[in-house]
């Protein structure tokens, strides 16, 4: 079946299977900064916008994201950049594995959230796994870049 | 000093948040063969036919490779010094399959789909065995794991195959036995340590294409390309010069990725067929068919004197190595090595016990390598010890603990695998590590436990604990410098970033010796072509080893560039001064360093300055810590909330403290994963049931409220700077502490890890039926 | 995981023929854990055409469509205030924002999830399940079949009853599934809901009874309800605990629970 994506402000067309999920075919076309960590709704990794909401690629029919837009962190780039200077500047990067995913929660985050608690961030980023970081430097550069400490 | 201790954001974090390409799946070749694994659904048989007839006819397969396709020559799989102390027992394709999850056959096909049909229709008859399932069980069981005769030890570590023993060790330090005996108390218990997953989150990754000379190229996902490259070579006679094994951005490790996994499949499959191939380990696979922690039982007795002194430690440990003996006699070893040494001064001390096979995944190298198991034993016991003399458990370790200036003769006789190196502790600031973090925890009004209301009760604990920083006269690390016109440098080093920041930890350590800025040091690693030798992300030894490599490489550096500067001014090269930016004469005259790197690039003199230094430890100097824990926890429902985990850290100086940080805090919750969550579990048939983040759970962002880490005043003199490591201290801990702090609490004693909410509500039953009403806190 | 074709249903009655058409054939709800589902589906019917993703409230209850992703219920304040936060509650603990993004209210009910943290403070709301063909069914009787309906599931109907709510999960971690929840809801009468025991979310029948018929309310009066809680609601092990972890957590939390809502002095 053929699927037209708005990915990153360009309409892509893609030849999709019925049970194909997003993730693959947005790999399978050299769109990498989305991983495949757990293939399986449970570790947040391949976290995309759609149509502005954080969704879980692996976890999407392709053919269900038809006619939709999709952002990566390629399509955001100036807040990736600022929330990447806030990593930096709290030395909350580790592997990074996870990182793409956790930048689009964290735009997600500030679309939805005025002023959040620390509170509100940590349970609206609890579904992102990262195995490296112990999550205290992310969290302290979260609240950097919501606070704009840049 | 400018750049070392200072909080440099990581050289490519923002590149890797962008999504740039970065990790070994980001670089396989499109259209690459995809290479699927048939795995063993029994935890033990022998394969007695296997037809792959179907499977090879289906349109879109390229290769089938089974035990009767491939090459047959015994190797281990774990990624460490040359020869290996872990027996070579496994071959590309075996017969036999040990664990449910062993590889049977492999496909390389044209997709996913075609190649997982193929796997499908592969007939495979089986004759099933009777599996060893439980460790405690193993020697000399009727069922022998490994019966082949091809296999072997590299040099003796025990290695008895035929009674399921992987290796086994016995040292002693003075009579253990009788300073036992004439004790004033002795206690013995013991400790389970569980499987632990390693859990990282990029999965095993590799692939592999023919270069245009018709060599083998890997990207691989992996903490050793060098020790894949000569790994691969020998199990599949391929001529070491043949291959080339690149390291990209590695997705977490943590001892996961210090061993082969898909490499050798994939490899074959690249060299049978000439295509690119590629593997990425399922969630599943990474569970069930890669490493896990060493499970172990670890009998301990103390002998103390009454007003506290601690005259004999026993520790005797049966270490469960699963179906592969990965890493066995070392992290066993470990156990010993870097945890007994924190209590110097008994008069003996004894470490003994065995590593045996069992028909379950494969145990391998993890963060603590065997440290945190030993550590979780030892930290308990002397809080056990406290309570029995009624001593307080600090001042205990206190009066106990190995200080600056000490030694313990375990450095000299306990190494990896082999003989070890005698020490003293240059740098050893426990005492500053536990003053300080009582005083962060504020220990002194919570200790022992405080009624808070609801149900539930405050407490504290602690545990103090060491590392190592490699391992002496054994893990070596090199760094390449090459000055460019212009003035800036390369740093070229095979030590290899797995996430912990080793490639910035590393710039700084050359841009502060060189005296320039991080943005004129330009790392690359590692690649076995490219990047000189290492042994790469291990044992806590990148900062240590290769660090005083890049450190040496970046003088050595400085030393050519004053000769050239020499020529360039006509002076002699004592009357020059530099600065890092510009060569200054004594008589006034000077050369930048852009004019003379461009003055040998490309008009006078010309030549390419490049140095290379590489660097063994003679000595392991260990990092220290000291760990606190703050629980509220629920004595009805045995819920127990981590308020607030305090670090403090001995680690010599910070090449980067924030870096330093993340390697303690995250290392901390992984302690902290394996003492309350984490736990791999199979069936009564061997079948690993904990195979996803659904069933093993690894902590959330809302699993622990606060972490405190500081870093104590400590310089190590033979370190980069005053550095010693930082990478694994940090994980051992939290079992500990946190056994502790639920003493303190609830007057329980759990010597099995997890300490789950139900675990501490079931020994609580159970000490009220005992009508075990006397409180042992009086 | 094999789906043939997939089939994006014009209207509720094109995807119910569709649907009865073979017997693999089968509604997409959120897919979370399709992945997980070996039984190949022939067609793969998608509903998100139908208009079912919108929250009504009608005066006598709150219309919930079956496409309404358990995001937009989390967002759905005004039943929120009216239960006094029970279902926002349970809702905060099931998996991640993006999980919740996707994961839709009738996959979550239609798919009798044992583990469940939605159901049970559903069966305590008295939700009815409004279906195409069969018309509207209680919740209760819905998990008491044996098998579901072949049928599309429209809506979920939580009537108009102001009360006062007290939720909880136990779990290992914070993401896991529940070794236990418990839901209880309390107007007039008091409602009780007890999941993940691991069998799928129940009311506790005889305690409510108890209860609903005591003349007054006090901490003898809950302690009995306890124990009849605790002797008639059937509990097991798994994977997560054993028995009689749970029948620990499950008397420690009904008491709480009850005392929290019942307004009772401890």
């Amino acid at each position: 079946m053929n699927i037209r994506l708005r990915i990153n402000g360009k309409w892509i067309t893609f030849t999709v299977k019925p049970d194909e999920f997003l993730l693959d075919t947005l790999r399978n076309n050299q769109i990498i900064s989305v991983k495949k960590g757990c293939d399986g709704s449970t570790c947040g990794s391949c976290t995309i916008l759609l149509n502005n909401q954080p969704v879980l690629a692996c976890s999407l029919l392709s053919v269900r994201a038809d006619e939709s837009t999709i952002l990566t962190v390629e399509g955001h780039a100036e807040e990736v950049e600022k929330i990447a200077v806030a990593f930096g500047k709290e030395g909350a990067d580790q592997c990074g594995f996870c990182n793409p995913g956790m930048a689009l929660m964290i735009i997600a985050l500030k679309q939805s959230h005025k002023n959040p608690t620390d509170d509100e961030i940590k349970h609206y980023m609890v579904g992102n796994l990262c195995r490296c970081s112990g999550y205290q430097a992310q969290f302290k550069a979260i609240k950097r870049y919501l606070e704009e400490r840049l | 000093m400018k750049v070392v201790n200072q909080k440099i954001p990581s050289i490519d974090g923002k590149g890797i948040m962008q999504g740039k390409r970065a990790f070994t799946d980001d670089y396989s070749e499109p259209g690459s063969l995809i290479v699927k694994v048939l795995r063993s659904p029994h935890a033990f048989a022998k394969i007695t036919d296997i037809d792959v007839t179907q499977a090879e006819a289906l349109d879109g397969v390229k290769l089938v490779l089974t035990h009767k396709n491939v090459p047959r020559k015994a190797f281990t799989r774990a990624g460490q010094g040359y020869p290996e102390p872990s027996p070579h027992d496994k071959f590309v394709l075996d017969e036999y399959v040990r664990y449910v999850g062993d590889e049977v056959a492999c496909v390389a096909a044209i997709d996913e789909e075609t190649a997982l049909k193929a796997c499908a229709l592969i007939d495979v008859t089986y004759a099933v065995l009777d599996p060893v399932l439980d460790f405690e069980t193993a020697y000399e069981h009727h069922t022998v794991i490994h019966p082949e005769t091809d296999i072997h030890e590299m040099f003796p570590i025990g290695f008895e195959p035929q009674k399921n023993q992987a290796a086994s060790y016995h040292m002693e330090v003075g009579d253990t036995e009788k300073v036992l005996h004439d004790s004033d108390v002795v206690i013995k218990h013991s400790f389970y340590t569980q499987a632990q997953a390693h859990a990282m989150m990029e999965p095993h990754t590799v692939n592999a294409r023919i270069d245009i000379h018709g060599r083998l190229v890997l990207y691989a996902a992996t903490q050793t390309p060098f020790h894949v490259r000569r790994i691969i070579s020998q199990a599949l006679d391929v001529p070491i010069q043949k291959i080339r094994v690149i390291k990209p951005r590695v997705g977490g490790g943590f001892g996961g990725k210090q061993g082969l996994h898909g490499e050798m499949l994939v490899s074959l499959v690249t060299l049978r067929t000439g295509m690119p191939a590629k593997m990425v380990f399922t969630r599943q696979e990474v569970f069930e068919s890669s490493y896990t922690r060493h499970p172990m039982r670890i009998d301990m007795a103390i002998g103390a004197q009454k007003n506290g002194r601690i005259n004999a430690i026993d520790c005797h440990i049966l270490s469960d190595t699963g179906a592969y003996g990965e890493h066995a006699l070392t992290v066993f070893m470990v156990a010993g090595s870097k945890v007994l040494p924190l209590y110097n001064k008994v008069d003996a001390v004894r470490f003994h016990g065995q590593v045996v096979y069992t028909n379950k995944v494969s145990a391998g190298a993890y963060r603590g390598y065997g440290a945190i198991q030993g550590n979780f034993a030892l930290e308990s016991m002397i809080d056990m010890l406290a309570k029995k003399l009624n001593l307080d458990p600090i001042q205990l370790r206190e009066q106990n603990m190995i200080l600056e200036g000490e030694s313990s003769p375990i450095f000299e006789i306990m190494g990896e695998g082999t003989e070890g190196t005698a020490m003293n502790m240059e740098t050893c600031k426990l005492p500053e590590c536990i003053s300080r973090g009582k005083t962060l925890i504020n220990w002194d009004a919570i200790y022992p436990y405080k009624e808070i209301g609801n149900d539930k009760i405050k407490s504290v604990g602690m545990a103090i604990a060491m590392q190592g920083s490699g391992i002496p006269y054994i893990d070596m690390g090199a760094a390449t410098i090459k000055l460019n016109d212009a003035g800036f440098y390369n740093l070229t080093i095979g030590a290899t970033d797995i996430g912990q920041g080793s490639d910035t930890i590393l710039a700084q350590i050359a841009a502060e010796t060189l005296m320039t800025t991080i943005d004129k040091v330009i790392v690359y690693s590692s690649d076995t072509d490219l990047t000189p030798f290492d042994v790469g992300a291990y044992a806590s030894s990148t900062t240590y080893v290769t660090g005083n490599a890049v450190y040496k490489c970046a003088l050595a550096m400085i030393e050519r560039m004053y000769a050239a500067a020499a020529k360039a001014l006509k002076v002699h090269v004592d009357t020059i001064d530099f600065d890092g930016e510009t060569f200054t004469s004594t008589d006034k005259s000077h050369i930048s360093l852009v004019d003379l790197s461009n003055r040998i690039t490309y008009s006078e003199d010309q030549e390419q300055l490049t140095t290379t230094s590489s660097y063994y430890g003679i000595k392991s100097p260990p990092p220290f810590m000291a760990g606190f824990v703050e629980i509220d926890v629920d004595k009805e429902t045995g819920e127990v909330d981590i308020v607030h985990y305090v670090s403090v850290v001995d680690c010599g100086v910070t090449i980067n403290p924030l870096m330093a940080r993340g390697q303690v805090e995250g290392a901390i919750v992984q302690g902290l994963g394996m003492a309350m969550f984490e736990e791999v579990k199979y069936s009564s048939k061997g079948k690993m049931i904990s195979n996803d983040f659904l069933s093993y759970k690894i902590p959330t962002c809302l699993d622990v409220q606060k972490m405190t880490t500081e870093f104590i005043d400590s310089y190590e003199k033979s370190g980069p700077f005053g550095a010693k490591s930082v990478g694994e201290i940090g994980i051992d801990t939290p079992p500990a502490a946190l056994a502790n702090a639920i003493s303190n609490a609830l007057n329980i004693r759990i010597n099995t890890l997890p300490i789950t909410k139900e675990k501490i509500i079931m020994t609580l039953f159970e000490k009220n039926k005992k009508g075990d009403h006397h409180d042992e806190k009086q | 995981m094999q789906i043939t074709e997939y089939y994006k249903a014009a209207t509720v009655e094109d995807a119910y023929q569709r649907l009865n058409l073979d017997s693999s054939n089968a509604i997409l709800g959120g897919a979370l854990w399709l992945k997980q589902t070996s039984k190949p589906i022939q067609t793969a019917i998608d509903l998100s055409a139908l208009k079912l993703n919108v929250i009504k409230q009608e005066s006598a209850y709150f219309e919930i469509g079956s496409m309404v992703t358990l995001s937009q219920l989390y967002d759905a304040d005004s039943l929120h205030q009216m239960t006094d936060n029970l279902l926002k509650e349970s809702l905060a603990s099931i998996m991640g924002v993006a999980f919740r993004n996707m994961a839709t209210v009738g996959g979550s009910v239609i798919g009798r999830f044992a583990f469940s943290d939605l159901i049970t403070p559903l069966l305590v709301l008295q939700a009815e399940l409004v279906f195409y063909h069969q018309g509207q069914m209680r919740l209760t009787a819905f998990l008491d079949q044996k098998k579901p309906p072949k049928d599309i599931l429209i809506s979920v109907r939580i009537p108009t009853i102001k009360g006062r709510a007290f939720f909880k999960k136990v779990s290992n971690t914070v993401l896991d599934f529940s070794i236990l929840n418990l839901a209880i809801f309390k107007h007039e009468s008091v409602l009780i809901g007890v999941g993940a025991r691991p069998g799928i979310g129940t009311l506790a029948q005889a305690m409510m009874d108890y209860l609903n018929h005591a003349d007054k309310i006090d901490e003898t009066v809950i302690n009995e309800a306890v124990e009849i809680g605790l002797q008639t609601i059937q509990l097991s092990h798994n994977q997560r605990a054993q028995k009689a972890y749970r029948k620990q957590v499950l008397k420690t939390y009904l008491k709480r629970g009850l005392i929290e809502v019942m307004n009772c002095e401890h």
